[in-house]
């Protein structure tokens, strides 16, 4: 507070009569006033994101797809301020909670570098009458640990690569399972597979921490079992969750955890594989991929290597605009998530016929509204 | 409700909403946390309002048109019932001009966000005005242009809410300001008349009344529609930055650029107290005042204004590009109130324009006034617009209430000291942020026999008084 930055105040201050400045200095020493106390959520950043005019909101996919105010970065975190401080208690204010697909587009605009679906995480834990949509999602995982029908078993296998597919890919993208199998084999690498649960993700962004708990003492405890000193995820949300949040929450895992995009680059700079490809695509960033775990390059460098005739969208790298499918908005809020989708394919077709990016549910988002989208894995393995 | 609501008047029923409805159906919310964000614009005293529990207003209901023919429809259903109709585009009004202090139905303008045209030979587009001021600005540069409209609330504001609140953006001095900017409108009146101007450079057809929508904050109508100037996007910025030893001498230099016809697309002249904020590691500038300069265009006439500019400032010290790549940078950072209103300040900009010759004397007088007011500990301004003319200074204040004292106590205080000194000093009392609630009681001193006319217009084109009550003019 008082760096450089706020001389200019210090300064106006020190000229001020002497009943003004101890007041100012009394107001700014003890600054509780709006303090709400024994929350999950992080209040001081509610705060200053619902102070704050909006400066995000041209960019937040929910807002331009719902083109209601309320759905806004700011909007949201207005109405968070009154249920944390307990002065709203209606249905429509606990839903309005889950609009947000998690991209962090808001967090590139931010001079605080507040992400509205970080924020949102301690809010939704705070809540204790969840919406029971959101709950039907915990007792879902809790009940088969993946999110969605799994129907693809993998088994488990001992090897040196821990391959960690991710539910999307075990519900709805076996291919890209079968796409990664067959590049571990054409590169002669002795992938491992383990019992694997949902990474957590839903249960810790819905606000369920204790079950998150569970889920990531499960993954660690294979993990380490395993014995494998590389994990492999095909899911940008999975390698986050292991990298990044796992770690926070006080998960280690002690082998090193990669995208498929990274590893696979490497093993055709190795010259572990050899791909030969043509024709012409379009690349979308994953908004995980690219904002939360600055994967931009590698998979250009790998669409590149292989002969792609690679387009790009006027939105890309960390401008990327979301699939509609972050932050579980598919699955708590289907119709906005079909409109950011609808629009994001219709970017990208202006390009290219054949999408392709590096997230099973990016990839789930497009063809599920018409696209033809396939993950960087499939194109590496050959399209079949 | 655990809430406090600040102006009441709700009035909406059943019968009404369901007639609301059968307009625009699944388009309209009577959801309690949408009313309750849809309650209030950027006003900064609502900022305070808000930690405190407060609400400025409820609306009773939020409807999104998708075509101006719905909002004909909505405008003659208000009109018939007599409900208030405030027009909503971004919200980032900083006056008050968009709480529905009387209840009524808030027309969110966010569907109507399409680019419908860009005439390249004319230089012209055709835009609804929902759409938000980055799209906008970002779908002209994916096509090779700029709308040369860029405020502070670029990110945050629409179209609709700079052609209703008169806006000025950033680089105004060069562009102009939107009524500038603006060819033709499209636009819903109080009874539901549907009316269009041409877009034709000019026309001696009598006044254009249309224009009279310009500034008139949701008071007489809806726009919907805008043909707008457009430009190249420009081959070549270059940019300037000098220190002088006071305000007086940098408003001087200004005023030579502006006689030789020069027009530098961003001038800035920052007061010591702001040159200290926004450029405390320019050691050239420690203590003084700080002066950018931003050219843009072609580059033959960039590199000319660029010539002429650095003539005319040869008494100030030369910083370089960096201030104003700095201010490039930082410029729509905007954390003042979310860093300062928690600790309970009271913080706001005040906008005012005045000619040449009085010039320094007003900045100096509301420099004054405002360190008069009991709990004021920063008084600073920056002058951000200019003209062969005159000038815009932009003030900032901020304080801590006295003993005793409420914090909206406080806070009109220095407004009334500000206002007060402005118009002793001949200045106009608003730029480009507009009247609202806030300004309303100045309105009359700063009109004088216009307001009459003023009211006279609001009466014949809104009889029942339901075009955004309570503002403006009561």
């Amino acid at each position: 507070m008082m760096s450089k930055k706020y001389a200019w105040v210090m300064d106006a201050l020190s000229k001020s009569p002497l009943s003004t400045k101890a007041r100012a200095m009394k107001h700014f020493l003890s600054g509780k006033k709006y303090e709400v106390k024994g929350t999950i959520a992080d209040i001081d950043a509610v705060i200053k994101c619902a102070l704050c005019p909006n400066m995000c909101k041209f960019d937040c996919p929910v807002l331009d797809a719902e083109k209601n105010e309320a759905t806004s970065p700011s909007g949201k975190m207005r109405i968070a301020y009154f249920i944390e401080k307990g002065l709203l208690e209606s249905r429509d204010a606990f839903e309005l909670m889950y609009k947000c697909c998690n991209c962090d587009a808001c967090k590139q605009w931010c001079p605080f570098d507040f992400s509205v679906g970080d924020l949102l995480k301690g809010i939704r834990a705070d809540i204790d009458n969840k919406p029971s949509e959101i709950l039907k999602i915990k007792e879902e995982l809790e009940k088969e640990h993946i999110l969605g029908k799994k129907n693809f078993d993998m088994g488990e296998k001992k090897g040196n690569i821990l391959y960690f597919a991710g539910c999307t890919v075990l519900s709805k993208q076996n291919e890209i399972a079968e796409a990664m199998i067959k590049i571990f084999s054409k590169a002669n690498e002795e992938y491992a597979l383990m019992e694997e649960w949902c990474c957590g993700s839903p249960l810790y962004n819905l606000g369920f921490l204790e079950s998150f708990k569970k889920f990531a003492e499960h993954n660690v405890k294979k993990i380490k079992e395993s014995g494998c000193k590389t994990v492999v995820c095909s899911c940008p949300t999975c390698t986050y969750m292991f990298k990044h949040v796992y770690p926070e929450t006080g998960f280690k895992i002690k082998a090193n955890v990669l995208h498929s995009s990274e590893y696979i680059l490497s093993l055709i700079e190795e010259g572990k594989i050899n791909v030969d490809f043509e024709g012409s695509c379009v690349y979308h960033d994953p908004c995980v991929l690219v904002r939360k775990l600055d994967v931009k390059e590698e998979p250009r460098e790998i669409l590149k290597k292989i002969g792609v005739a690679l387009k790009e969208v006027y939105f890309n790298g960390k401008d990327t605009r979301c699939c509609g499918n972050g932050g579980q908005l598919g699955i708590t809020n289907p119709s906005i998530s079909e409109k950011i989708a609808k629009e994001r394919l219709e970017e990208l077709r202006s390009k290219a016929e054949y999408i392709i990016t590096a997230c099973p549910s990016c990839k789930t988002a497009f063809e599920e509204n018409g696209g033809t989208a396939f993950d960087i894995a499939e194109v590496v393995a050959g399209i079949e | 409700m655990a809430y406090d609501v600040i102006y009441k008047g709700n009035k909406l029923d059943e019968k009404i909403l369901k007639k609301l409805l059968s307009v625009v159906p699944g388009g309209i919310s009577i959801k309690e946390s949408d009313r309750i964000v849809y309650a209030r614009d950027y006003w900064p005293i609502t900022l305070r309002w808000m930690l405190d529990g407060k609400i400025p207003a409820l609306p009773d209901c939020i409807i999104w048109p998708e075509n101006a023919q719905q909002i004909v429809e909505i405008v003659k259903i208000a009109c018939e019932e007599k409900i208030p109709i405030i027009p909503y585009g971004g919200g980032s009004g900083v006056v008050g001009s968009a709480i529905p202090i009387e209840g009524g139905i808030v027309v969110d303008m966010k569907k109507m966000d399409k680019v419908l045209e860009i005439d390249d030979s004319s230089l012209m587009a055709r835009v609804q005005t929902g759409i938000n001021g980055m799209n906008l600005e970002r779908h002209l540069n994916r096509k090779g242009y700029t709308l040369g409209h860029i405020p502070q609330s670029l990110y945050c504001s629409c179209l609709g809410g700079w052609l209703a609140c008169k806006a000025a953006g950033q680089f105004s001095t060069k562009y102009g300001k939107i009524e500038d900017i603006v060819i033709a409108m499209e636009a819903v009146l109080a009874d539901g008349t549907l009316i269009k101007s041409k877009a034709v450079p000019r026309s001696s057809t009598g006044p254009q009344v249309e224009k009279l929508l310009l500034g008139s904050e949701g008071t007489l109508g809806i726009i919907t529609e805008a043909t707008l100037k457009i430009w190249p996007y420009p081959e070549k910025r270059a940019m300037l930055s000098f220190a002088f030893d006071d305000i007086a001498r940098a408003l001087e230099a200004v005023r030579k650029i502006m006689r030789k016809n020069v027009y530098p697309a961003v001038v800035r002249i920052y007061d010591e107290n702001e040159t200290l904020r926004h450029f405390y590691d320019v050691k050239e500038a420690k203590n003084k005042c700080m002066l950018i300069l931003l050219m843009e265009g072609c580059k033959e006439l960039v590199d000319l204004e660029e010539k002429v500019a650095s003539k005319v400032c040869k008494n100030g010290i030369p910083c370089g590009e960096e201030p104003v790549i700095h201010w490039l940078k930082t410029r729509f950072n905007v954390k003042e109130s979310s860093e300062f209103i928690p600790k309970g300040f009271i913080f706001d900009t005040v906008e005012v324009s005045i000619a040449w010759k009085n010039a320094l004397s007003l900045y100096k007088a509301v420099i004054s006034a405002m360190r008069k007011v009991e709990g004021m500990v920063i008084a600073s301004g920056h002058a951000s617009h200019f003209y062969p003319q005159g000038v815009c200074f932009y003030f900032t204040f901020g304080g801590i209430p006295p003993k005793g004292k409420e914090a909206y106590e406080f806070y009109e205080n220095a407004w009334d000291a500000i206002m007060e000194a402005c118009l002793k000093s001949n200045g106009s009392i608003s730029h480009h942020h507009g009247i609202g609630i806030i300004r309303a009681k100045w309105l009359k001193e700063e009109m004088k026999e216009r307001i009459k006319m003023l009211k006279k217009i609001k009466r014949a084109i809104d009889p029942r008084n339901i075009m955004n009550p309570g503002k403006m003019i009561k």
